[in-house]
């Protein structure tokens, strides 16, 4: 079953601009998406953020797992690439981390709410998220510096756009404005990660 | 006795009693075809109608509510599940 709902979302997706798939050795429960931010007014916009998503044998019972390549400096986003995003866990998993169970994952989520609720996620961080603590304190105490710190990832995630390839420039094709978020959609207190690399630094390649 | 057959009217045709486009919100295939694990329409491959207003095939609402984390919720709308009975 997992394979036939792939291959339809995989098809799907294909025809969409904000989002380039492939898959990995030719394996359909593993893809190599890039995301593109069309919205001129994103800080993000330009960008070619290329990740892998692994699917589990379950899907769309068991959400998929998603890491970007080359990690971004922001408040969600893990050093290793990771996020933290509650539509990517499962209802029921570390009941005390303040998600609600419906921002979770279900099997009527999509691979696309996946990736749109990543971009919306690029542009409205939440601080308080553990994944990367001094992107968040960056964020709210010296934004110039932050603002900085993601131009250079932008520019950084140009080198990812295949030779050939064609970047999309029209706004009008950016994807849908999802629905406000309110606060709990983030995962708050995943207490594992705090501290972690809390000497900030970060290297971009 | 000799029976004359004279007129003939085709009833082969049925439908589950849902808008035609509408499909599953799990495997989103049309409620007129089966789920992806099963091969022939009909009775075995049977359509769950919740009282939220979400329907499914049996097969795949059934595979969501074992698994445990699903605690017996509408994977669109999260509410507790129940179907109405047909
Ligand atoms: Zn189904
Ligand atoms: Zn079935
Ligand atoms: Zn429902």
């Amino acid at each position: 079953m997992a394979e036939r709902i792939l291959m339809n979302e995989y098809k799907e997706l294909q025809k969409e601009e904000w989002v380039h798939v492939e898959l990995k050795d030719d394996n359909i429960f593993r893809w190599e998406v890039a995301l593109i931010v069309l919205n001129p007014t994103s800080l993000y916009y330009g960008g070619y953020f290329k990740a892998e998503m692994r699917f589990p044998k379950r899907y769309p019972y068991e959400p998929p797992e998603f890491k970007f390549s080359r990690p971004l400096w922001h408040p969600n986003i893990y050093k290793d690439g990771k996020l933290c995003i509650s539509i990517l866990h499962q209802p029921g998993d570390d009941e005390m981390s303040g998600e609600l169970a419906s921002e979770r994952w279900s099997p009527a989520q999509r691979v696309e709410s996946v990736l749109l609720s990543i971009i919306s996620l690029l542009d409205d961080a939440e601080v308080s998220s553990p994944a990367n603590v001094d992107a968040g304190v960056m964020l709210r105490k010296q934004p110039d510096e932050y603002k900085r710190k993601v131009k250079e990832n932008v520019e950084t995630s140009k080198r990812d756009i295949p030779a050939g390839f064609k970047m999309p420039e029209k706004a009008e094709t950016k994807p849908p404005p999802k629905e406000d978020l309110d606060d709990d959609f983030w995962c708050e207190s995943d207490e594992e990660s705090f501290g972690e690399d809390s000497d900030g630094d970060m290297e971009f390649g | 006795m000799k029976v004359k057959i004279k007129s003939w009217i085709a009833v082969a045709s049925w439908k589950w009693d849902v808008p035609e486009d509408e499909v599953c919100g799990i495997c989103r295939v049309q409620f007129d075809g089966t789920c992806p694990n099963c091969r022939f329409p009909g009775d075995d491959c049977a359509l769950l109608v919740g009282k939220c207003g979400h329907s499914f095939h049996m097969h795949c609402l059934l595979d969501w509510i074992n698994t445990e984390s699903s605690r017996g919720l509408c994977p669109m709308c999260r509410q507790k599940f129940e179907y109405v009975e047909q």
